[in-house]
């Protein structure tokens, strides 16, 4: 036991990937603009 | 019995904008500002104020400056600020309101007086401004921040703008005497400290000021701290002073036709959601302004020349029906709306959406799914309603004359049970 900024897949590349859709998708980050 | 004003009112677009390309749409102004092919365009003239603050950088220099300050919004900062800067200032403030006691038995009040007054902790401790800590001290603050506000959005105000400038550069010389030199001094002696071995990293503030100067850029020039403070200071309040009044009035009319819902005011879920109409409707910074760094075509055709200012107004894009719905001007606590957030565009969007959002929201906002944090709107309307809030019969509110905001300058009220 999401405004497309991109920021979260700078922090954390491993996790977060920002799409061709301008979202960012989790592929497997308090900074996120828009807490998301 | 004296009319009162009515609570929707068009807005004419304030001068600074006219002349510029105007979007109105929620689509279209959503696309804008996620749009990379943009920049910031706003703050023109305010830049005395906002120079190379959070508010007016752009690209590596702005995820840099954000990185640093995410720390003041994390999930326990936020929860201490709630429970620990603001609740109990809240039930303090409304304590010293029994002292206006009239002769008839009933306490009265001025609602924008009496929220800047709660605010005033919850502010500096993010900030990191000490000495906000007696009741005279505490109203010296509020007025300060008040008139550092009145130079923060210049832009929109209805008197001589470059008056504004000068008046309020030296309001801000004044606050760095009284509040902001010791309270940096104190934190610089903490660093100094740190850096020596002689205390952990853990015994230093969470604060703006701290993490400015804990993690300083020889880029950055020494005026930058007392700039990004009065950033700081004016939009841990400007939300909460705005909206509060809109809400009390949006639900007290709602009340009259719909007298069976009175009984929620005890309900927090319910004033949350009554918190995000009012939001919605009556927008702290009814437009914004960014600049094309290329030629950009929208989705719906329209064009954008390269460095073009526009001007994106979120009045009726928050108003948009395509969205919000066929009563989308209207205030309707039971609005469900699916696609986007239910305070609509009112914090912004793209990177420069606002930091403080979940100050104001609380970070179990309906669309959070969190448990945590209800924010500043729904513990001080709930605080107000259990001081048995009514706005004053005999001196209805009035709208500020001092700028172009949908804002009230006064909001006199009664507090029928303290």
């Amino acid at each position: 036991e999401c405004q497309g900024v991109g920021y979260c897949e700078r922090v954390a590349p491993r996790v977060f990937r920002l799409g061709d859709d301008a979202l960012s998708h989790v592929i497997d980050a308090t900074l996120c603009p828009s807490r998301a | 019995m004296p009319t009162r004003e009515p609570t929707i009112r068009e807005m004419p677009p304030p001068p600074h904008i006219v002349g510029l390309q105007h979007f109105i749409t929620y689509a279209e102004i959503d696309e804008i500002l996620r749009s990379r092919s943009f920049r910031q365009g706003s703050h023109q003239e305010s830049q005395p104020f906002f120079g190379r603050s959070l508010l007016t950088i752009d690209g590596d220099e702005h995820f840099e400056r954000r990185r640093l300050e995410a720390p003041l919004f994390a999930k326990a900062a936020l929860e201490y600020y709630e429970h620990t800067e603001l609740i109990p200032l809240i039930g303090k403030t409304l304590e010293e309101c029994r002292d206006n006691r009239g002769d008839d038995g009933i306490v009265r009040a001025d609602l924008c007086v009496l929220l800047r007054t709660m605010l005033a902790r919850i502010a500096a401790a993010t900030t990191g401004i000490d000495g906000v800590d007696t009741p005279e001290r505490t109203t010296a603050f509020r007025e300060y921040v008040e008139q550092l506000g009145t130079g923060a959005t210049v832009e929109w105000s209805t008197e001589d703008h470059d008056e504004v400038i000068r008046r309020i550069l030296a309001v801000r010389d004044d606050f760095d005497r009284d509040f902001f030199a010791s309270s940096v001094a104190r934190r610089r002696a903490l660093i100094e400290q740190f850096h020596q071995g002689e205390i952990e990293r853990d015994e230093l503030p969470v604060d703006l000021i701290t993490m400015l100067y804990l993690h300083w850029n020889d880029d950055w020039d020494e005026g930058l701290p007392i700039r990004e403070a009065c950033l700081f200071l004016v939009a841990a309040t400007q939300t909460t002073t705005h909206s509060v009044p809109h809400l009390i009035a949006h639900l007290d009319e709602w009340f009259d036709a719909h007298p069976e819902d009175r009984a929620k005011v005890t309900d927090r879920e319910y004033i949350k959601r009554a918190a995000h109409e009012a939001l919605r409707l009556h927008l702290p910074s009814p437009a914004l302004l960014r600049i094309a760094n290329e030629d950009v075509t929208l989705s719906n055709g329209k064009t954008i020349a390269t460095d073009e200012r526009v001007a994106c107004l979120f009045t009726p894009a928050n108003r948009d029906p395509n969205v919000f719905g066929p009563d989308a001007g209207e205030f309707n606590p039971y609005r469900e709306v699916s696609s986007v957030k239910p305070w609509g565009l009112t914090f912004g969007g793209g990177e420069h959406i606002c930091i403080g959002r979940t100050l104001v929201t609380g970070l179990s906002a309906r669309t959070d799914n969190d448990e945590g944090t209800d924010g500043t709107l729904v513990n001080i309307a709930s605080a107000l309603y259990d001081a048995g809030i009514e706005i004053d019969p005999d001196d209805p509110p009035a709208y500020t004359e001092a700028s172009h905001h949908d804002a009230y300058g006064r909001f006199p009220i009664l507090l029928t049970k303290l």
